[in-house]
C-alpha cells in the first residue's frame, strides 16, 4: 500500500488522463479506437465522404470491380458500393449507439434499485430479466417487425429490449458489492440518503464497467442490425445498409464477389475495432488491475 | 448521574439480531451518559458490542437488528425508532462518525474536495465555493500540511494517516456536537496514532466537541478519556473515571484487560493491545513479568444470559455468579460494576498454564 502512496506522490495525474495513458500503451486498444473513431466519422460525414448518391442508379455501369471510377466497384443496380458501404455505416452505428443507450437508460436504474433496495424490488427485477434471457433477440424483433412493420426504430428497439437484462444483472451486481463498501456506509452515517448514495457513490464507481459493457454491446448490436436488415426486417431500400447490401449481394456471389466481400468487411471490421476497444477499456479501468 | 450537562443520555439499549441461525444477542441493556466536552472510551474486546451500540444510536444497523431502549440527544426526541429523515438530519450534522478503516471509508472516485464539500453543502447549504474554502479550513485544522493542494487529490493519492485525518474533517465538517470515533486508530501505525488522538484532543478543546471513544487499546484510553465504559459480551460491566479505573479497578475482567496490556513503570502503554490477551513470550526473570491473559473466549450470545457472562472464565466465580446476572452497582464514587465479588485484588488464578 505505502509503495502504491509513494509512485502516486509526485506528478499530480487526474484519473481520467492517467486512464487514457495507460490505454495508449495497448497498441491493440489504439487501434481499435482508431478504427471506430473513422466508422464515427464516416456515419458523421457520410455525404462529404461519398463521392456518389447512395440511391442513385446508373444501368449503364453495373457489377463493376473496382476501378478509379468507383473504389468499390458498382453493384447490381449500378449504384456506387464506396457510397454505400460510407451510407451504411450510419444505419449500423445508429442502430449500435442508439440501442446500447436504450439499454442503458433503462437497465441502470433497475439494476441500480435492484442491487440498492434489496427488499421485493431485487427478485421481481431479477426474474423479470431471467424471463428477459429466455426470449431469443432474433425472436423479438421478428415479432416486433411482424406487428409495427420492419424500420430501423423497431430495430434500435429489439435490440435494446435484447441488451437490457444482461445490463441489469451487471449494473445489480456492482450495486450489491458497492453498497457493502465501508465509504457508502461512512456517507449514510454523515447523513446522506438514498439518492445521494445511488447518485453520487455508486453510480460513479460504476462507471468503468457500464463503460466497458457499451463497448460490448454496440458491436453486438452492430451485428444485430446486420442480421435482421439481411433478413429484410430492418432498414428499407433504398437506404443502404450493411446488412441489406450483404443480403443484396448474394445472388451474384459467383459473379462479382465483391459485392459480398465489401460490405462484410465492413461490419467485421466495424465490431472487431468496437471489441478491441472494449477489452483495452476493461484492461485499463478494473479496478483490480489498477496501480 | 445525569447532570444538565448531558448532551447524548442512552438508556437501556437492547440489540437482537434475527440471523438465519438464530437471534443473537449482541448488547444487552447498556447504558451511558455523555457530557458536553466530554472523552468516554468505550473499551472492550472484539465481538463485545462496541460498535453495535453506537452504531443503533443513529439506525446504521442492518434492517435485520433489532433495537430496543432510548437515547436521547440533547433532550430531544428518542432517537431509537426516530424516522430515516430526522436521523439523517442529525447523522454528520449533530453527531458524527469516523470509522476504523480509512482506506476503504472513502469514495475512491472523488477527490477530497468534493467528498467533504458534500456534508457541507447537504447541511449547511454551502456553495461550491463556501465550501471548497471551509475543506481547506479543515483540512488544515486536522493537520493536513498545503491543504490546498490535498483538496484536490484523491484518496489513492493520501496515505493512511492523511485518510484519517481527511475522515475526521468529513465528520467534524458541521462542528458536530458529538463525535463517534470507532476504532480510530487501529488501522494505524503507532506514530499516526499519536498524530491522530492529537486532533482529537485538539477538537474537543477548540471546539468543545463530546467524543465517543470505542477502542481496545487501553494506551489510549489512559491518553485521552475521561471516562472508561468496560463492556463485555453486550453488556456495560464497569464504568468509571479514567484514574480511577486504572487505579482501582473493580470488574476481575477489566483486572484481566489491564493485565493483558504491556506497561513500563507502570505506565500502561500503547502498543498494539487488542486487549484479547496480547502477551509477548518472554523469559519469566524477576524484573520482566509475562503479560497476563485472559484465558477463553467472548462467548457466543444466541441467547440473553442468565448468569453472569463473565463466569465462564472468570477465577472469582463462584455457584451465584453461574446462576445470577450480577446487577451495576456503585462501589466507590461514580464507579460502577457489575460483580459479585468486585475488588482490586490481583488474582493469582488469572495466571496463564
Amino acid at each position: 500500500m505505502s509503495a502504491v502512496d509513494v509512485a502516486a506522490a509526485p506528478p499530480r495525474v487526474r484519473t481520467r488522463s492517467r486512464a487514457l495513458r495507460r490505454l495508449r500503451r495497448r497498441p491493440m486498444a489504439v487501434a481499435g479506437l482508431a478504427v471506430a473513431s473513422l466508422f464515427v466519422l464516416m456515419a458523421l460525414f457520410a455525404p462529404l465522404i461519398a463521392p456518389y448518391d447512395p440511391a442513385a442508379t446508373n444501368f449503364s455501369a453495373v457489377l463493376q470491380g473496382p476501378s478509379a471510377a468507383h473504389i468499390m466497384g458498382t453493384d447490381d443496380l449500378g449504384r456506387d458500393v464506396f457510397s454505400r458501404v460510407v451510407f451504411g455505416a450510419r444505419a449500423s452505428l445508429e442502430a449500435g449507439v442508439l440501442a446500447t443507450l436504450l439499454a442503458l437508460i433503462v437497465a441502470v436504474p433497475l439494476g441500480l434499485m435492484a442491487g440498492y433496495y434489496r427488499g421485493w424490488w431485487d427478485p421481481v427485477i431479477s426474474r423479470v430479466s431471467d424471463v428477459m434471457l429466455a426470449f431469443p433477440f432474433l425472436i423479438v424483433a421478428v415479432g416486433m417487425a411482424a406487428i409495427f412493420g420492419p424500420s430501423l426504430r423497431n430495430v434500435v428497439v429489439a435490440l435494446g429490449v435484447a441488451a437490457i437484462p444482461w445490463i441489469v444483472r451487471v449494473t445489480r451486481g456492482e450495486a450489491l458489492a458497492l453498497r457493502e463498501q465501508e465509504f457508502v456506509g461512512a456517507a449514510v452515517a454523515n447523513g446522506a440518503g438514498d439518492r445521494t448514495i445511488l447518485a453520487r457513490h455508486l453510480l460513479p464507481n460504476m462507471a468503468g464497467v457500464l463503460l466497458v459493457q457499451a463497448t460490448v454491446w454496440i458491436p453486438q448490436a452492430i451485428i444485430g442490425e446486420a442480421v435482421l436488415s439481411f433478413l429484410g426486417l430492418g432498414v428499407q431500400p433504398p437506404t443502404p445498409s450493411w446488412g441489406s447490401m450483404l443480403s443484396a449481394a448474394q445472388p451474384f456471389i459467383s459473379i462479382d464477389a465483391w459485392l459480398a466481400l465489401w460490405p462484410g468487411l465492413a461490419i467485421f471490421l466495424a465490431t472487431l475495432s468496437f471489441n478491441l476497444l472494449g477489452d483495452g477499456l476493461r484492461d485499463v479501468l478494473d479496478p483490480k488491475t489498477q496501480r | 448521574m445525569s447532570g444538565d450537562g448531558t448532551l447524548l443520555s442512552v438508556r437501556d439499549v437492547t440489540v437482537r439480531f434475527d440471523t438465519d441461525d438464530g437471534a443473537v444477542h449482541a448488547v444487552d441493556r447498556v447504558s451511558f451518559d455523555l457530557k458536553r466536552g466530554e472523552v468516554l472510551a468505550i473499551v472492550g474486546e472484539s465481538g463485545c458490542g462496541k460498535s453495535v451500540t453506537t452504531m443503533s444510536l443513529l439506525g446504521l444497523l442492518p434492517p435485520t437488528a433489532n433495537v430496543e431502549g432510548e437515547a436521547r440527544f440533547n433532550g430531544g426526541a428518542d432517537l431509537i425508532g426516530a424516522p430515516e429523515g430526522e436521523l439523517r438530519r442529525i447523522r454528520g450534522r449533530e453527531i458524527s462518525f469516523v470509522f476504523q478503516d480509512p482506506m476503504s471509508s472513502l469514495n475512491p472516485v472523488f477527490t477530497v474536495e468534493r467528498q467533504v464539500g458534500e456534508v457541507l453543502r447537504r447541511h449547511l447549504g454551502m456553495s461550491k465555493a463556501q465550501a471548497r474554502e471551509r475543506t481547506i479550513e479543515l483540512l488544515d485544522l486536522v493537520g493536513i500540511p498545503s491543504p490546498e493542494r490535498r483538496v484536490d487529490e484523491y484518496p489513492h493519492q493520501l496515505s493512511g494517516g492523511m485518510r484519517q485525518r481527511v475522515m475526521i474533517a468529513m465528520a467534524i465538517a458541521c462542528e458536530p456536537k458529538v463525535l463517534i470515533a470507532d476504532e480510530p486508530t487501529t488501522a494505524l501505525d503507532v506514530t499516526i496514532q499519536a498524530a491522530v488522538l492529537d486532533v482529537l484532543r485538539e477538537l474537543r478543546e477548540r471546539l468543545g466537541m463530546a467524543i465517543v471513544l470505542i477502542t481496545h487499546d487501553l494506551g489510549v484510553v489512559a491518553d485521552i478519556a475521561d471516562r472508561v465504559v468496560i463492556m463485555y459480551a453486550g453488556q456495560k460491566v464497569e464504568e468509571a473515571p479514567v484514574a480511577e479505573l486504572f487505579a482501582h479497578p473493580q470488574h476481575p475482567y477489566t483486572i484481566g484487560l489491564l493485565g493483558a496490556a504491556p506497561r513500563t513503570a507502570g505506565a500502561v502503554l500503547p502498543a498494539g493491545g487488542n486487549g484479547n490477551g496480547a502477551h509477548r513470550p518472554s523469559a519469566p526473570t524477576r524484573k520482566r513479568s509475562r503479560l497476563v491473559e485472559i484465558p477463553g473466549r467472548v462467548p457466543a450470545l444466541h441467547a440473553p444470559p442468565d448468569h453472569c457472562p463473565f463466569a465462564e472464565r472468570c477465577p472469582r466465580a463462584d455457584d451465584r455468579s453461574r446462576s445470577e446476572v450480577p446487577a451495576l452497582e456503585t462501589v466507590r464514587p461514580g464507579h460502577l460494576v457489575a460483580c459479585f465479588h468486585p475488588g482490586e485484588h490481583h488474582d493469582q488464578e488469572v495466571q496463564p498454564a
